[in-house]
């Protein structure tokens, strides 16, 4: 999932499993900012499973920020057993770089870049760098994305490539 | 205080005026964080920021406010522009920033106004 801190920082939380990531969730709805979704105003925010049935419509303001800061979201993301990522740090809005001015070092797992950015002007940042879609549309999926040196496409390979442990690494860009 | 007398006033450029000009402004808000504006500024206040995101305009509607002006000369999206169009949504510009601009707001007469 994608969290907007307290900064309005947009932070990327992966979690190996379902269960883990719905831990993370009841955080999120905890100290997210209260309010209902008008879907005249904001659109319709779809319930959907894996053969894009809509299940329902999730009522809950999804727009705001949650009152957590950046250093306690990533934090949580942790104690959850989850991946913490700063999200597209080349965008001049909901990044790291727009809203603190920086990249905080030694806080996140690694750093996204949006299909805008390029990882060589990163290459210092001191964070693994990935690239990915930031996709708000089915169609906008695979706009960008990251190659990994893996042993088997799991979470536990992701981690280690994003700390380059044991071989693992990320390998480059699309 | 009439909108329109501010525009003219302070020389802004009216980006949307989708959600009129005539209209009352009933106070300000200056914060750049979209939260924040959300959970503080009171209905019918000018909101002063140097925001551009498309956002901006949603929070301006789900408040009901009478506007916002972008400051320091920044230029929104041209899809901010358009969902301003879409919602009825003022969107005004000036290339004073944020501190100079609520100076002269505040001088016209015109308050905070928090919800």
């Amino acid at each position: 999932m994608e969290v907007t801190t307290a900064e309005e920082v947009h932070v990327l939380a992966l979690f190996a499993t379902l269960a883990d990531a719905g831990e993370m969730q009841g955080k999120v709805y905890q100290r997210l900012q209260e309010g209902e979704n008008d879907p005249r105003r904001f659109g319709y925010q779809v319930i959907v499973d894996e053969h894009e049935n809509v299940l329902g419509m999730n009522e809950r303001l999804l727009l705001g920020a949650t009152d957590m800061d950046v250093g306690t979201t990533v934090d949580y993301v942790h104690r959850y057993g989850g991946l913490a990522v700063a999200s597209h740090v080349d965008r001049p809005a909901f990044s790291c770089t727009s809203q603190l001015g920086f990249i905080p070092p030694g806080v996140f797992d690694a750093v996204e870049l949006s299909p805008y950015g390029k990882a060589e002007d990163y290459a210092d940042c001191g964070y693994a760098v990935i690239r990915a879609s930031d996709a708000h549309r089915p169609n906008d999926v695979g706009a960008a994305f990251t190659v990994f040196e893996l042993a088997a496409p799991t979470f536990e390979e992701l981690k280690m490539a994003l700390a380059a442990k044991d071989g693992r690494h990320v390998a480059g860009y699309g | 205080m009439e909108l329109k007398k501010i525009i003219d006033k302070l020389g802004l450029e009216v980006a949307s005026a989708a959600g009129g000009v005539d209209g009352d402004v009933k106070g300000g808000y200056v914060s750049d964080l979209l939260s924040d504006v959300m959970a503080n500024a009171g209905e019918g206040a000018l909101w002063v920021t140097i925001q551009t995101h498309i956002n901006v305009v949603a929070v301006c509607s789900l408040n009901d406010l009478a506007g916002v002006v972008i400051t320091s000369g920044k230029k929104p999206a041209a899809e901010t522009i358009a969902k301003a169009e879409e919602e009825g949504v003022t969107v005004l510009l000036s290339e004073e920033n944020s501190f100079e601009l609520v100076g002269r707001l505040y001088k016209m007469g015109l308050r905070g106004k928090e919800r």
